[in-house]
């Protein structure tokens, strides 16, 4: 399982290296650079002289790469200490910090329990690892761990790439754990229910809205719950529900705890359920496709057979095998948070990664598509060796060789 | 309870849902935001203070004569600042300055009625005629301002001689990526309390757009000038201080109960608005929506057709919709360069006959028919864009002729004894309105016997290859015109046939020398193809354009340039595009767009609330 893993890592390292390289080559030949806008201003040619050498643009493309894969992986700043929560502040992340810390030991324990590792040395292993686990994460909480990577200044004028990424981190993730939440809740049950109603009403008509939701692009979607949720309806009903954009109201730091959520949640509802809206129809395609080939299979004829309640072949026998499948899918959309809702967050003014990176291919800003680009990377490649894992606990049949 | 226990899976689902969201609303929004220094997030609700020298006493209550005070205006825009600082770089953003309305203050500004500069922290702007300019026996000019006595920063602060000082010094300071061009020129300067004064080495009307920001040295002196005003600001002179920027999101300007400035008309002490709000949403779309809705009250947007029909549809609930040609103007233009024949071995731009036809065979009222839904009129002149009143409109010789266009034509034929006279077309193709236009040519340039292709790019290759090694036939895009002048030299000095890239600006390569020796081969190009005696006046006008700052000297020979650059048909201007601004007027009244660059925001003291 260990070998497993440091195997798929390395894999994984090496991919990335592939990826970096290619998207930086791809980004110098598609022409263009981050001065040309300054190009039709007469007066700017002493400035572009200064920072083409400021930046290294004068230097041969590979000196470049070099340059950049460099700094980063050299960490800038590692420390932990209570002086340094205003750095954090920066980083955005500083209130989730410790929430994230206590989910990965959360889940390396409910792995580790579930885990079938008939091995001697498991069971103390497991105890020490635990105990380790929780303990680091716990310090990591409390003491509020800064790390940061040299990831350079963007060339747009606005600071550090470091900064900025994890600065609108904390938005990409609001969304996209909104989104991904509510797209589990409505598209595995619904897939469930159209697997077990099988070519009913019921399932004709979601699996037609499916791929309506499915093939209808997403700035279609984003703009119509714009006006039919945002606009419309406080016109037909003089009540404000939903707002076109923003993440808060300006005024948020002077509302009630109660007012902030609530501004928060209509605010966030748009946009999460636009994002929400595209997986529901997949989660529902894939879950109803593999529910229903397991239910058609032997073990669970027989669990019938038995006269088991329908409710307990359902739920016990049949979905714990039926949704292996949709962990491939979902370990991807978790990746994918990280690059945020690109569209999403440009249709919505939502201030998270997706727009970011918009914003830094307009300006040619290859420090900060670089680290997008390579955050995406890393997400895709880490939940992939998740999913894998996963795959053993669902399934004690898949064997890590 | 006991339906509800039965429909559990229901109630858990939607408690989960509940608690999802509000697990996700409870992540910290606060952490990207910048606030002023020593100014707190939550907007100011006092009533504004008469501490401030104004001519008259200042109202203290929203009950107060005139137009009331009090309340917030909301501006949208798709562009959010990288810094707010816009000396350095990215503070060259358009947004920086919509935003730095509020609270950079300078020598001069542009008047949105008549767009023309007028003074503002100063008592007047320098000329020849008042004795604010002087040029000296050895040839150098002296310029000499003098600081209105009510001019204070927010802080309470006089501004002075020192801060111009700080400003200038600031500029000069090698270390720091600034655009020093013209201050670059200045070899003396002092100051004293309520004056500054400054020599240049030669005469040159630039002078007047010099010193349209300045810094206050009390708040800035020691600090880190590049990186620490990128996510605040200093203290204003302007009508609005800074107050906080929740990035991704708005920044909060609040008011500045210090601002000198009086309305002209009702005599009351600016500004009225207790605070403006800038939100940044990228998409145009919306954007429309957002003002429908009535989340925001003041839109720029891009000025699309259907995005102006859109707004004007509005115009029955309350939308104002102003509609103005912008200093933007897009121009048709030839290449004469060596790389032209990489993109069309069968160019004939060198051709005055063949430049001649391509004039008489568009159509310039179709164009801005079909692009700008005839929203304006098309172009006569460059000129005309932001400098009317000296304009020859010298295009106008070049009418919509396809008779006349198809004779020059066969000249051209005969003057280069080609049996085809073909173009190939370049330009962006990640604009709407110049693939429209490739599209109409297509038309014009058959009807008239020209055989035409076109092969446009990403604006990213046409602006970062392209324009530089001259690898076009015949292109098209924009430049941005500044109101007086200095702006109109600026112009000018592109077209300068002395100034081939990399150092210079004339990407056109009329009339420019050889060069060589440069460390990117694609510059390194051999001379002009058209190189005569209308190139060499041209050179000898713009050197003499940038000696003088006498209008009377300037403007014969603005003249005189424009004529040529016609007669040659160097370029075809075009249209100006469009600059469009949108208002609740049921809400906010004083608002009064302004097409330059001084933006939608330039009168935003005169802003106040309707609704109140």
């Amino acid at each position: 399982m260990l070998a497993y893993i440091i195997r798929r890592l390395v894999y994984g390292l090496v991919t990335l290296l592939a990826l970096s390289l290619v998207v930086f080559l791809l980004i110098q030949a598609s022409g263009g650079g981050p001065l040309d806008r300054l190009k039709l201003n007469p007066r700017m040619q002493g400035v572009i002289a200064q920072l083409t050498e400021q930046w290294g643009l004068d230097k041969p493309v590979m000196q470049q790469y070099f340059t950049w894969l460099k700094n980063f992986v050299t960490p800038q700043d590692v420390a932990a200490a209570d002086g340094l929560t205003v750095l954090f502040g920066k980083i955005g992340l500083r209130s989730m910090f410790p929430i994230v810390a206590v989910l990965v030991a959360g889940a390396y324990t409910a792995w580790a329990f579930m885990a079938k590792i008939a091995r001697p040395w498991w069971r103390p292993f497991r105890a020490f690892s635990l105990v380790f686990v929780w303990f680091v994460s716990l310090w990591l909480a409390k003491s509020r761990l800064v790390f940061s990577l040299s990831w350079g200044d963007s060339f747009r004028g606005d600071g550090a790439v470091w900064d900025n990424i994890f600065g609108a981190a904390g938005a990409t993730f609001r969304l996209g754990i909104a989104a991904l939440v509510l797209a589990l809740i409505i598209g595995i049950p619904l897939g469930i229910y159209q697997a077990i109603r099988q070519y009913s009403f019921f399932d004709q008509v979601g699996t037609t809205l499916s791929f309506v939701a499915f093939s209808t692009p997403i700035f279609i979607i984003g703009v119509g719950f714009q006006l039919l949720l945002a606009l419309y309806l406080e016109k037909w009903t003089g009540v404000k529900l939903f707002f076109v954009t923003g993440m808060t109201d300006p005024g948020y730091n002077s509302l009630g705890t109660m007012a902030q959520l609530g501004d928060v949640v209509r605010h966030l509802a748009l946009p999460a359920l636009s994002i929400a809206l595209i997986s529901i129809a997949a989660y529902s395609r894939f879950q109803r496709a593999s529910m229903l080939e397991v239910m058609h299979s032997d073990y669970l004829r027989t669990a019938k057979a038995k006269g088991l309640p329908r409710r307990r072949v359902i739920l016990k026998h049949a979905l714990r095998n039926a949704l292996i499948p949709i962990v491939t899918l979902v370990s991807l959309d978790i990746a994918g948070i990280i690059g945020g809702a690109i569209i999403t967050e440009s249709i919505f003014g939502w201030p998270g990664v997706g727009r970011l990176y918009i914003q830094a291919i307009n300006a040619v800003d290859y420090p900060t598509i670089m680290a997008v680009v390579m955050s995406i990377g890393i997400g895709i490649v880490v939940m992939n060796i998740v999913a894998d894992i996963l795959y053993g606990v669902l399934d004690p049949r898949v064997r890590y060789d | 309870m006991n339906r509800l226990w039965h429909r559990r899976p229901v109630v858990f689902g939607a408690l989960l849902l509940a608690f999802a969201m509000i697990a996700a609303a409870c992540g910290d929004s606060t952490d990207t935001t910048t606030a002023a220094p020593g100014t707190t997030a939550a907007p100011t609700t006092a009533a504004p203070d008469t501490t401030a020298a104004a001519t008259t006493a200042a109202p203290t209550t929203t009950e107060a004569p005139g137009k009331p005070y009090g309340g917030e205006v909301i501006v949208a825009d798709d562009q959010e600042p990288p810094t707010l600082n816009s000396f350095v770089p990215g503070g060259d953003n358009f947004i920086v300055s919509i935003i730095g309305q509020s609270y950079f203050s300078g020598v001069q500004e542009i008047n949105g009625f008549t767009l023309e500069l007028e003074p503002e922290l100063v008592t007047e702007l320098p000329t020849v005629a008042n004795g604010g300019v002087t040029v000296n026996d050895d040839g150098t000019m002296t310029v000499r301002y003098t600081i209105r006595d009510e001019a204070v920063w927010s802080d309470g602060t006089p501004v002075t001689g020192g801060d111009f000082q700080y400003t200038l010094e600031t500029i000069l300071n090698p270390d720091l990526p600034i655009n020093r061009a013209i201050y670059e020129d200045i070899v003396d300067w002092n100051s004293s309390d309520k004056t500054f004064e400054y020599t240049l080495s030669a005469p040159t009307a630039q002078f007047d757009l010099l010193f349209g920001t300045i810094i206050p040295k009390h708040a800035v002196e020691g600090s880190d000038f590049a990186s620490d005003w990128n996510d605040t600001m200093w203290p204003s002179a302007g009508p609005f201080v800074f107050d906080q920027w929740q990035k991704g999101e708005f920044v909060r300007v609040v008011r500045n109960d210090n601002y000198w400035k009086t309305d002209a008309e009702t005599g009351q002490q600016l500004p009225y608005l207790d605070s403006v709000i800038f939100r940044f949403i990228p998409e145009t779309e919306s954007i429309i929506n957002a003002f429908r809705a009535r989340e925001i009250d003041i839109i720029q947007p891009p000025p699309a057709t259907e995005t102006i029909e859109t707004l004007q549809a509005l115009e029955p609930e309350g939308a104002v919709v102003e509609v103005l040609s912008g200093p933007v103007w897009e121009h048709l233009n030839f290449q004469f360069g060596d790389n032209r024949l990489n993109r069309n071995a069968n160019s004939s731009n060198d051709n005055l006959n063949y430049r001649k036809a391509v004039a008489h065979a568009i159509d310039k009222d179709l164009i801005v028919d079909e692009i700008l839904a005839g929203q304006v009129e098309p172009l006569d002149s460059f000129v005309e864009a932001f400098s009317p009143t000296l304009s020859l409109l010298a295009w106008n010789q070049y009418d919509y002729n396809p008779e006349g266009a198809m004779q020059f034509v066969e000249a051209a034929k005969a003057d280069t004894g080609k049996d085809v006279i073909s173009t190939v077309f370049s330009t962006t193709s990640n604009n709407d309105a110049r693939v429209k236009l490739s599209e109409l040519f297509v038309d014009m340039f058959t009807a008239v016997g020209i055989e035409y292709e076109n092969q446009l790019e990403d604006s990213q290759i046409f602006f970062g290859e392209t324009l530089d090694f001259g690898g076009w036939d015949l292109g098209e895009w924009a430049w941005v015109g500044s109101p007086g002048l200095a702006g109109l030299i600026s112009i000018f000095d592109v077209f300068d046939p002395e100034a081939p890239p990399p150092g210079g600006s004339n990407y056109y390569r009329w009339g420019t020398p050889e060069v060589t020796g440069e460390e990117v081969e694609g510059f390194n190009q051999g001379a002009s193809s058209v190189v005569d005696e209308n190139t060499a006046r041209f050179a000898e006008i713009r050197d003499l354009l940038n000696e003088s700052v006498d209008e009377d000297v300037l403007v014969p020979l603005i003249q005189e340039a424009e004529k040529i650059l016609a007669d040659q048909v160097v370029i075809v201007p075009l249209y100006a595009r469009l600059v469009t601004a949108a208002v609740w007027g049921d809400e906010v009244g004083g608002f009064k767009h302004n097409p330059t660059q001084a933006s939608h925001t330039w009168n935003m003291e005169g802003w106040y609330r309707v609704d109140l």
